[in-house]
């Protein structure tokens, strides 16, 4: 019978591991609030449940699903950070804390030390859903598409859906933005003309673009980010009312290193681990926590501490991740804004040990001394994924090799048309240099709902091919 | 009255292969380019011989070219790689380096394709997006010094300031002479075609630029002679067209067909393959310096994005073209996948119907399969523009 | 049979589609008579055979007719017609003559969409009309009819029993027909998906339409117009009222063409 129009499976938390759970630290946040494990218990397992019910939705067409290894306790504080990013981010934006809309591709160090909170177009789209609550997977797959069509239908259809509903998002007033500010990173096709199409609307929102130029490696292109960036400060500054000193940035990059240090060891650890202690969706969400994508880089940071010393303790004792098979097909990821679904692929024997993108962030330290305007200009330039091609592709090749995938999916998403010239590309090289087996998808919805048998037909024949 | 002058540049565009394998032989360097900022001065100067390559309007280089990127490239950039995968095109087969800015990032992914593929000598410059901040400009200055020092290596010469003059010359009188043309076209008999003149502008993109100049002087004369100055005279009822959006490069006719056989007729554009290049350069010194200056400072490609509706040069320049060609609707040309053009139509539509001068989008790509749908949207839009000039007439 | 010949100046409209080829006649201000035939592989014959059914219908000989226009995508081969319009203007022409508070047409044929905006005296002030994609075509609705398999005309109708709307993408129609074999393979409400396709189309078309402005009175002519459905489907998603065409909607275009013979003859 038809499960998504029947009552759906839920997921909870079992009961059986509160006790342990409740003893463990609780996360500070960046405006001086503390909670408790207690508090974070009560909210994923009372509250979350009733206010966001398409979250613990267990169809087989969720595709963005609370990871079930109930026993990596700092998972599910992950999944605390991203449930309560709604609540959080309306706070802050009422008591004066301007919320960000930013990219992906790019260091977020700025954002926070001046003060804001950056957010990207994904978490963004997620913030709009949920200021609607109490809504089921379908509900919530419905809101999402109307907002889509809402941007396709001001803009484009040949609009990449990723930045389009963000904005249009921004634009329809559903989510309180104070600043677009996002880095014109190389990887996007959209973000940038999508921007400007939106000037002419009603809501005016004040927009501040960080140029991404393809000379990476040249002094003038380090001076002329770092004097975008000085702006940068300066306009968060103006709507803030205070403008973040040389101190402020630096303390925020201290901590942001730090986080991008955890998420890095703990990944590599995973990876070089004979039986994974990780599963898909944890060492995913290891990589973006580690560019503080849930609104807080000071939780986010204890979150990523923890992971790392959970990961620790299993490899010691060889403990495997839940749900992932003996000897599981690794699977690297290339490109942007596309995921694989970590239980599909656990579910057939594979499991995702990571993107290209995502990973390029965690890998992308700033300097700690000198000034961290050009210092920060330097991390920024220097991301593996913003590289030209061929030196990205020579990185891809590390990864592979250092997380022993057995196969590469380079994606892309629709609309996406910096991604889509170079997708085939990157699969040669990679090919060619590690001889692994690449495959090229090109994905067509970001949504929750949408049918995707097409792209999981074709990852399903790929880890088949392979085992 | 035919022009004798046009058939002359015919001639000399036909030749023009064959000269260029000859020069190269007696030790002459060819420095193709594409995508939009390229200052050709430096090249010319530098003792190089410029081409600016692509082409259009060719469904098998462009399947050719989607087997590299993809297929949701748009179709130009796809048979840009297609051109470079057959490499038969003969200006392509006789660069020796070729020049690629980064305005249009899906052209610069095209620099980084052919150079890996087809092992082509590519030669990067970078262009920022913030081309009016102090920071940008800098920036772009640092960019063409840099870009003009590896070409120096590469043409074993150093730039020479009386060079870099003289070029500065030559291309300002091209671009002068290309602007009169286009007065000409626009005028009540017509003695010139806009289509005429478009094609005039493509063979500036081969022939050598001194006898190209001196065509476009001899044509200009022989215009004069036969019809004097150009003044716009009676409109005659035309559906008087303008063609703006994505680059319609040599090769690209469908459109243009269309719109001549359901009786419009095309009075200017402002495409980056027509007159748009020709606008707005003003080379204030014989520097590298001031022609960064220059190029950074003209209405800037769809690319590069203006967050200000109120002081978008480019809009600004759109409504001076339809002023000054009379135009009485705007036939926006948006390539799939060609989001610098395609997501401003909407926008651009908006603006001009408050000028009362109607804008109909043409989204396609180079395949046949869609003339006829284009054909009867032309068709009405000549219709609707007709009508609308009776209603004024009689109002 | 009767031949009415009279005085009174007869005009003829030929619409040839690429699914349907209509014809209709007026006489003295009101329609005489019409004929609808399936489009086949000879446009200029079927042009003709739609002509003479509708003369048939209206009892009138070929020399009766003082003037005709042509239109659609048979119009290139029509010697038969004194002039040929493109349909765009024939459709203004036609839903004005109907309804003559009309502002906006929305018309949904065989293999094309087009919205068309109007003045207060019926000229054509913008239009648009939808590039390669199928969808919001009565070809497209053909194709998931077949998926169904319900016939053309029921299609509409269940589409209005759901009870749910299962989202569907609007970015490709020709991803529709696999996305929609996958959904039923799910086990989903054939009347839910089918809500999510009519409204997948009206969001595809509705950025389309939103290029020329919708003003009411929206007036729904072509094939698809007899789709309920679809029309629900556009009133939801455009946000404006439909106006329920009394006349057949597919012969809008030849009644806009006929109306146009009679314009054109008074200036010849
Ligand atoms: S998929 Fe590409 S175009 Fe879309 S947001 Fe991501 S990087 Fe930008
Ligand atoms: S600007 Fe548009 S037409 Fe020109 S290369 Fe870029 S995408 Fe293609």
């Amino acid at each position: 019978m038809n499960e998504l129009n029947n009552k759906e499976k839920i997921f909870a938390y079992p009961e059986e591991i509160k006790e342990r759970f409740i003893e463990t630290k609780g996360l500070d946040f960046r405006d001086g609030t503390h909670v408790s494990s207690a508090e974070i218990w009560n909210f994923m397992t009372l509250e979350a449940p009733g206010r966001f019910p398409h979250a613990f939705s267990m169809s087989r067409y969720h595709n963005s699903q609370l990871s079930k290894d109930v026993e990596f306790f700092s998972g599910i504080k992950r999944g605390y950070l991203s449930l309560t990013l709604r609540d959080r981010l309306l706070k802050a934006h009422n008591e004066g804390t301007p919320i960000i809309h930013v990219q992906g591709g790019q260091t977020v160090d700025p954002y926070f030390a001046a003060g804001g909170i950056p957010i990207v177009p994904g978490p963004l789209r997620g913030w709009a859903r949920d200021m609607q609550e109490g809504l089921s997977l379908r509900e919530a797959g419905n809101r999402v598409m109307k907002i889509l069509e809402g941007g396709r239908k001001a803009v484009s259809i040949d609009a990449c859906n990723n930045p389009i509903a963000a904005i249009e998002a921004i634009h329809q007033e559903i989510v309180p933005v104070d600043l677009i500010a996002p880095y014109l990173c190389l990887r996007c096709s959209d973000i940038g003309y999508a921007i400007e199409s939106y000037r002419s609307g009603k809501h005016k929102v004040p927009v501040y673009l960080l140029d991404y130029p393809i000379s990476q490696d040249k002094d003038w292109t380090v001076k002329y980010l770092a004097a975008r960036i000085h702006g940068l400060i300066k306009k968060i500054g103006e709507i803030k009312g205070s403008e973040a000193s040389d101190e402020d940035l630096k303390k925020e990059i201290k901590l942001e290193n730090k986080g991008r240090r955890l998420a890095r060891e703990t990944v590599e650890l995973s990876w070089s681990a004979s039986t994974p202690p990780m599963n898909s969706v944890e060492t995913s969400s290891t990589i973006t926590l580690g560019r503080f994508d849930r609104g807080d880089s000071l939780a986010a940071t204890q979150v990523l501490e923890e992971a790392n010393h959970e990961v620790r303790e299993r490899v010691k004792h060889s403990v495997k991740a839940d749900g992932v098979a003996d000897d599981p097909v690794r699977i690297f990821s290339c490109g942007s804004c596309f995921g694989l679904r970590g239980d599909f692929l656990e579910d057939k024997g594979g499991i995702h040990v990571g993107t290209d993108d995502h990973l390029s962030k965690i890998y992308a330290d700033v300097d700690e001394t000198g000034d961290p305007y050009e210092n920060l200009a330097r991390s920024v330039l220097s991301y593996h994924y913003e590289q030209p091609t061929e030196i990205r592709a020579r990185w891809v090749v590390e990864l592979v090799k250092q997380s022993r995938a057995d196969g590469v999916i380079c994606g892309n998403n629709w609309g996406c048309s910096f991604q889509s010239g170079i997708s085939r590309m990157i699969a040669d090289i990679v090919k060619e240099e590690t001889g692994v087996p690449t495959i090229n998808l090109e994905v067509a919805e970001l949504g929750q709902l949408e049918s995707v048998e097409q792209t999981q037909n074709r990852i399903e024949s790929f880890i088949e091919m392979l085992s | 009255m035919v022009l004798e002058t046009l058939e002359k540049i015919n001639q000399a565009v036909k030749e023009r292969p064959r000269e260029l394998v000859k020069a190269r032989e007696k030790g002459a360097k060819v420095a193709g380019w594409f995508n939009y900022n390229i200052p050709e001065e430096i090249i010319y100067a530098l003792g190089l011989i410029p081409i600016r390559l692509g082409t259009g309007g060719d469904d098998r280089l462009v399947e050719i070219g989607a087997r590299y990127i993809s297929t949701k490239n748009c179709v130009y950039t796809r048979e840009l790689v297609g051109l470079f995968a057959r490499n038969q095109d003969p200006y392509i087969i006789n660069s020796d380096i070729v020049a690629v800015d980064a305005t249009c990032l899906q052209t610069y992914r095209v620099a980084e394709v052919i150079k890996h593929y087809f092992k082509v000598n590519t030669l990067i410059l970078g262009v920022p997006k913030h081309f009016s901040e102090p920071e940008g400009q800098e920036y772009f200055r640092k960019e063409l010094q840099s870009f003009t020092r590896k070409l120096e290596v590469f043409a074993g010469t150093e730039l020479n300031s009386n060079k870099l003059s003289e070029s500065i010359k030559l291309y300002n009188d091209i671009r002068k002479s290309l602007k009169q043309l286009y007065k000409y076209q626009a005028i009540e008999h017509q003695p010139i075609k806009w289509r005429e003149v478009f094609d005039i502008v493509h063979a500036g993109f081969y022939l050598d630029r001194e006898k190209y100049l001196s065509l476009l002087q001899e044509l200009l004369t022989e215009l004069k002679e036969k019809h004097g100055e150009p003044v716009i005279g009676n409109l005659n009822g035309d559906a008087r067209i303008l063609i703006s959006g994505s680059i319609i490069p040599p090769g690209d006719t469908k459109l243009i067909n269309i719109i001549e056989q359901v009786g419009g007729r095309i009075v200017g554009d402002d495409l980056w393959s027509g007159l748009n290049p020709s606008l707005d350069v003003n080379i204030r010194e014989a520097s590298i310096k001031g022609i960064a200056g220059a190029y950074i400072n003209r209405v800037p490609h769809a690319a590069l994005p203006f967050l200000d509706l109120e002081t978008d040069r480019r809009l600004k320049n759109l409504k001076q073209l339809i002023r000054d060609h009379r135009a009485q609707g705007v036939l926006y040309h948006t390539l799939r996948y060609c989001d610098a053009f395609s997501f401003k139509a909407g926008e651009t539509k908006n603006v001009l119907k408050v000028e009362g001068v109607p804008l109909l989008e043409i989204h396609t790509e180079y395949a046949g399969s869609d003339v006829e749908a284009i054909r009867t949207r032309a068709e009405a839009f000549v219709e609707l523009i007709r009508n609308k000039n009776i209603l004024e007439n009689e109002a | 049979m009767t031949t009415k010949s009279d005085n009174i100046p007869k005009f003829a409209g030929v619409d040839v589609g690429s699914l349907t080829t209509k014809s209709v006649i007026i006489s003295n201000g009101s329609i005489a008579g019409y004929g609808l035939i399936p489009t086949g592989i000879d446009t200029e014959e079927n042009g003709r055979l739609a002509l003479r059914k509708a003369l048939e219908s209206a009892n009138l000989k070929r020399e009766d007719l003082k003037y005709i226009v042509a239109t659609g995508y048979g119009r290139i081969s029509a010697p038969y017609a004194n002039k040929t319009v493109t349909e765009i203007t024939c459709h203004a022409r036609g839903a004005y003559y109907l309804h003559p508070t009309t502002r906006t047409i929305i018309d949904m044929g065989g293999q094309d969409c087009k919205a068309i905006r109007l003045d207060k005296d019926g000229n054509v002030v913008d239009f648009a009309m939808n590039d390669k994609c199928a969808a919001g075509t009565g070809r497209f609705l053909e194709v998931m009819a077949n998926v169904f398999k319900v016939k053309l005309n029921d299609l509409g109708s269940l589409a209005l029993r759901a009870k749910e709307i299962v989202p569907m993408s609007s970015t490709c129609t020709v991803f529709a027909e696999s996305e929609t074999v996958s959904l039923l393979a799910r086990g989903e409400k054939p009347e839910n998906i089918l809500k999510g396709i009519h409204h997948a189309i009206a969001n595809r078309v509705s950025g389309m339409f939103s290029r020329v402005g919708v003003e009411s009175d929206v007036f729904f002519s072509g094939g698809v117009a007899k789709n309920i459905g679809m029309r629900s489907a556009l009133e939801e998603v455009l946000k404006a009222k439909i106006v329920a065409p009394e006349y057949d909607p597919q012969l809008v275009g030849a009644l806009g063409a006929a109306v146009l013979a009679r314009n054109y003859s008074g200036k010849v």
